[in-house]
């Protein structure tokens, strides 16, 4: 198993109140496999995300990825997993303004210790075109390309997408996400999701739903569908 | 009142930046306020002592006695006898005793009172260092005479001994004056007569006029001292011109400095601020309303910065005034106190600042609510160099640290500049050590290649004695401007005693007639061109053609041929006033005018700078405190600017050195750019303040400064660099990863 969370829980206190975001949650999912977690806004998907991603601190419970248990990682062993294992994609793509698109990429390339070409990795997210643009000159979808690209350049094993449509329409959704699916193909890469979007979940392998911080449901499919056959 | 309460709390949220601002604004009011009034008192108190006391236009010795009475009749002038003779009081403890004058040169009483039979008044740092009280007996000369008062001089008022000496020992030098009648008594006493004209135009004509007539009248003279070139008086106009320059243009970079600051704060803020306006604006704010609100920074910062800056100022007036009168002594008949001068240091920062933001708001008030309720029209803008920029061959280090400098022009430029005002500043010090160590070490050879120039009181003719080289001068005003004056020296063209060099560094000879640049540029001529001046000594016109220039620090010269000279001003062939040695020389009493040593010169500059250690470190000081500011503040906002970058960088795994290397390291290229810059520019402004030194000094210091102290500032301007990033260190360690997690930047 690639990813094993284990009865993950986690809680925020401000003043005398306290929230429980995550409450025992347990998951799965095998090496090379699209993950989805579906939920509604504040059932703690992005806690669940951070803490896989290793830019948060669970409460108590595991997380063993590819073997190693991050929640037993100090803070300078969880930066060298996200800079050698994570990829991440977000929802509003967080481009550095003033950096042209190459420059973006660059921004991990830098810091990986086997990168991918850029050039190939520009090509396959079809933004060759657009290597000296900045991300003000680009296109919703094309700035979610470039985070993609991003992400993928140092060629990780595990890619952590937020919301990764949520700022997209419909046409440009499917195509990011006819991308994501090539990565997941093409480098093998392990995707871990989150969307409050169920029509996503018919392209994973494995669909999580969260409810106020508990899995309330997994759903396993053995066949997946391709990206453009989804609809909402 | 509830906006009000917004713009304390920004303040003191970015408490830095805006105390940062704060602090430039009262360094600059306090410089300004601090120094133009302490020159505008200085200068007052030396006019109103001049004029008062009657400071002598010149003072001369003849060969025989004159009718003073009838001279001061003929030239309108008041004439009078004097005298001074160096007298021993204690071994190797000069006296140089006064003659009591009446109507020139009349001396102040500054405690005590006028000296009767037997008693003396003696200058107070002399009397308070050697121990001399009013009423103690000190001898003089071996005569006893009682102290009755401290006294200050208008024609000795910088007391040193020789104009070589630079600065006072007062354990080794002082003055005294005693009546004329026990002055008489004194042994090895100079008589001197001291001359002030009623017309206060054109003196140097009248100079001119009252020395023909003396010569017509078949007088000798011996010795003739205008006061323009008598160190012991032109120390004083010098230091206050020196003083107002720098109380206008060190405030001035200050300010400008400030203004380019909150420029950038108030630009800035208001850009992160756009979806606010937008809110207020959508909420039925006025412009003017909003227009108010933003002006309450910079009127707030304005208004403290300049008003505690100009209160300092003022009080600190009196104890700078008072550290400068300890140089140069004098009465102060009446202090000034210029209250405009406060208030314009108040009103100037606020009138600029407050302008400079009126004009930001106002831009961004144009920008429709709706827009501006998005971020803005200029969120993301790109400029013309980020555009133009053609990097993809740098290391990505590299190119994020480029587009980090492009990414805001002001704020490269505020740092680029305050760099350079800091290094001048801190070089300001060690520059004039260098000139003085490199005199030293290099022994002038540069510029002379003689250790001692004799002047005798007349022309000589023929040969000079073995071992030196003739040469003669005049002292010569412009004929249409005499406040313009400058040797003319007839050289031997074979010289090697003085030593030119053409425009492209090539030596040269003075075989024709050579212009200084200095005095080209002063005289606005080229080659080719007339210069036409009268001689200070006779009044006579001689007209010059300039055939050559010289690029030389000797100052502002006319050199030609010796023979040419002599035939120019009349004299035989072979006449020489001076000459020039290596070794040193003794000559009859009454022969010679005036000795100059140059290693005597060089040594009082290493007197002098001894002196100015404590300021060389207070500039140095000043200069970190400047710079520490400046980078701070920048680094600051390089690091809030990049705050989402900074967050993004951490989620995806780079370690907090190699942020620091990125983000605070971006600036070092600007930081070293800004230090080259500031050389040159302080080696400019340095050699303009030597070219006012030159008339008074007769020398020339060459602009230097050794590489190990451009090594030295380097290593100064880094670790302030070092510790502004240090600072801001914890500023990076503090963002949050969550920033890039819950924000998008695009």
């Amino acid at each position: 198993m690639f990813i094993i969370v284990k009865n993950l829980k986690k809680s925020y206190s401000a003043g005398e109140n306290k929230s429980e975001i995550l409450k025992e949650v347990s998951l799965e999912l095998e090496k090379g496999q699209i993950g989805v977690i579906l939920g509604p806004s504040g059932s703690g998907k992005s806690t669940l995300m951070n803490i896989i991603g290793g830019v948060d601190h669970a409460d108590s419970g595991s997380i063993h990825v590819d073997g190693l248990e991050i929640t037993a990682l100090d803070d300078d062993k969880l930066t060298d997993y996200r800079r050698d294992s994570v990829g991440f994609i977000f929802q509003f793509y967080n481009l550095i303004p003033n950096l042209t698109v190459t420059e973006n990429i660059e921004v991990v390339s830098n810091i990986s210790k086997a990168p991918l070409n850029i050039d190939a990795v520009l090509k396959a997210v079809g933004l060759e075109v657009k290597r000296r643009s900045f991300p003000r000159e680009l296109s919703g979808g094309e700035q979610q390309r470039v985070a993609i690209a991003r992400a993928i350049v140092k060629n990780p094993k595990l890619l952590l997408c937020d919301e990764p449509t949520g700022a997209l329409d419909y046409e440009t959704s499917r195509d990011v996400l006819s991308l994501l699916q090539k990565v997941n193909r093409e480098f093998g890469t392990s995707i871990l999701m989150i969307t409050h979007n169920t029509a996503i979940g018919d392209m994973a392998n494995v669909v999580y739903k969260l409810r106020s911080g508990e899995i309330v449901e997994a759903i396993r499919h053995d066949e997946t569908v391709a990206s453009e056959r989804i609809e909402w | 009142m509830t906006l009000f309460k917004k713009v304390i709390r920004t303040m003191l949220e970015q408490k830095a930046r805006y105390i940062g601002s704060m602090l430039l604004l009262i360094i600059s009011s306090m410089m300004f306020v601090m120094m133009n009034m302490t020159s505008m008192n200085l200068d007052n108190t030396f006019t109103t002592f001049s004029g008062k006391n009657a400071l002598s236009d010149a003072e001369f010795s003849t060969d025989a006695e004159i009718d003073v009475t009838t001279l001061g009749r003929q030239f309108a002038a008041s004439v009078e006898t004097g005298g001074t003779a160096d007298c021993e009081v204690n071994p190797g403890q000069t006296l140089r005793v006064f003659s009591m004058m009446n109507a020139v040169n009349i001396p102040a009483v500054q405690e005590g009172k006028l000296p009767g039979n037997s008693e003396i008044m003696l200058d107070r740092l002399f009397s308070k260092t050697n121990g001399y009280k009013i009423g103690d007996t000190i001898t003089v000369a071996g005569k006893e005479f009682t102290v009755s008062g401290y006294t200050l001089l208008p024609n000795f008022i910088y007391v040193i001994k020789s104009k070589e000496q630079m600065m006072n020992d007062p354990r080794a030098f002082g003055v005294g004056v005693v009546g004329k009648s026990d002055f008489g008594t004194l042994p090895d006493r100079n008589q001197v007569y001291a001359i002030r004209f009623d017309d206060r135009e054109n003196i140097k004509s009248q100079e001119a006029s009252v020395k023909n007539a003396l010569r017509s009248q078949g007088v000798q003279i011996t010795n003739w001292q205008s006061t323009e070139r008598k160190i012991n008086v032109s120390y004083v106009p010098m230091e206050v011109s020196v003083l107002s320059t720098m109380s206008a243009a060190v405030p001035f970079a200050m300010l400008a400095l400030t203004c380019i600051l909150l420029g950038m704060l108030m630009w800035r803020m208001i850009l992160s601020e756009s979806v606010i306006i937008g809110t207020f604006y959508a909420q039925g704010y006025r412009r003017r309303e909003l227009r108010r609100h933003y002006l309450m920074f910079p009127l707030l910062i304005s208004v403290i910065g300049s008003v505690i800056g100009s209160v300092l100022g003022l009080l600190l007036v009196n104890s700078m005034f008072g550290f400068m009168l300890t140089a140069f002594p004098m009465p102060v008949y009446e202090t000034i106190i210029n209250p405009l001068l406060a208030i314009f240091a108040i009103f100037l920062p606020v009138l600029i600042l407050c302008g400079v933001t009126w004009a930001i708001i106002g831009r961004t008030l144009k920008t429709a609510p709706a827009i501006l309720m998005k971020g803005g029209e200029t969120k993301g803008k790109v400029n013309f160099i980020e555009r133009g920029l053609r990097i993809d061959r740098l290391g990505f280090g590299m190119k994020f640290k480029i587009r980090e400098q492009v990414r805001s022009l002001s704020r490269t430029l505020f740092l680029l500049f305050g760099v350079v005002v800091a290094t001048m500043l801190m070089l300001y010090g060690l520059t004039m050590k260098s000139s003085v160590d490199y005199m030293l070490d290099e022994g002038m050879g540069e510029l002379y290649n003689l250790k001692y120039e004799y002047v005798f009181i007349s022309e000589k003719n023929g040969i000079p004695p073995a071992g030196t080289e003739k040469f003669n001068a005049s002292y010569v005003s412009l004929a249409d401007n005499e406040d313009i004056s400058f040797y003319v020296t007839g050289v031997l063209p074979s010289t090697d005693k003085i030593k030119l060099k053409d425009t492209y560094g090539q030596r040269f000879r003075p075989e024709k007639i050579t212009i200084t640049v200095p005095l080209a540029q002063k005289l606005n001529v080229n080659i080719g061109d007339s210069v036409t001046v009268f001689d200070t000594e006779n009044g006579k016109e001689h007209t010059f053609t300039i055939e050559k220039m010289a690029d030389t620090y000797a100052g502002d010269f006319l050199f030609m041929p010796l023979e040419q000279f002599n035939t120019e001003f009349g004299l035989p062939a072979n006449a020489y006033i001076g000459i020039w040695s290596d070794e040193a020389m003794t000559f009859a009493q009454g022969e010679i005018q005036s000795t100059k040593s140059i290693d005597a010169i060089v040594a009082g500059f290493g007197k002098l700078l001894d002196q100015m250690g404590p300021m060389i470190y207070g500039l140095i000081a000043a200069a970190f405190i400047l710079g520490l500011i400046i980078i701070y503040v920048v680094t600051g906002l390089v690091v809030d600017e990049s705050r989402s970058s900074i967050s993004l960088m951490k989620v995806f795994g780079y370690r907090k050195k190699e942020i620091g290397k990125l983000i605070l390291g971006s600036n070092t290229f600007i930081v070293i750019l800004g230090y080259l810059l500031g050389i040159p520019a302080l080696l400019g402004t340095v050699g303009a303040f030597y070219g006012s030194l030159t008339e008074s000094l007769q020398i020339v210091l060459p602009v230097k400064l050794n590489v190990l102290y451009i090594l030295l500032g380097f290593i100064i301007v880094m670790a302030t660099y070092e510790f502004a990033k240090w600072m801001c260190r914890k500023k990076v360690a503090r963002i949050p990863m969550s920033e890039a997690l819950k924000a998008g930047t695009e």
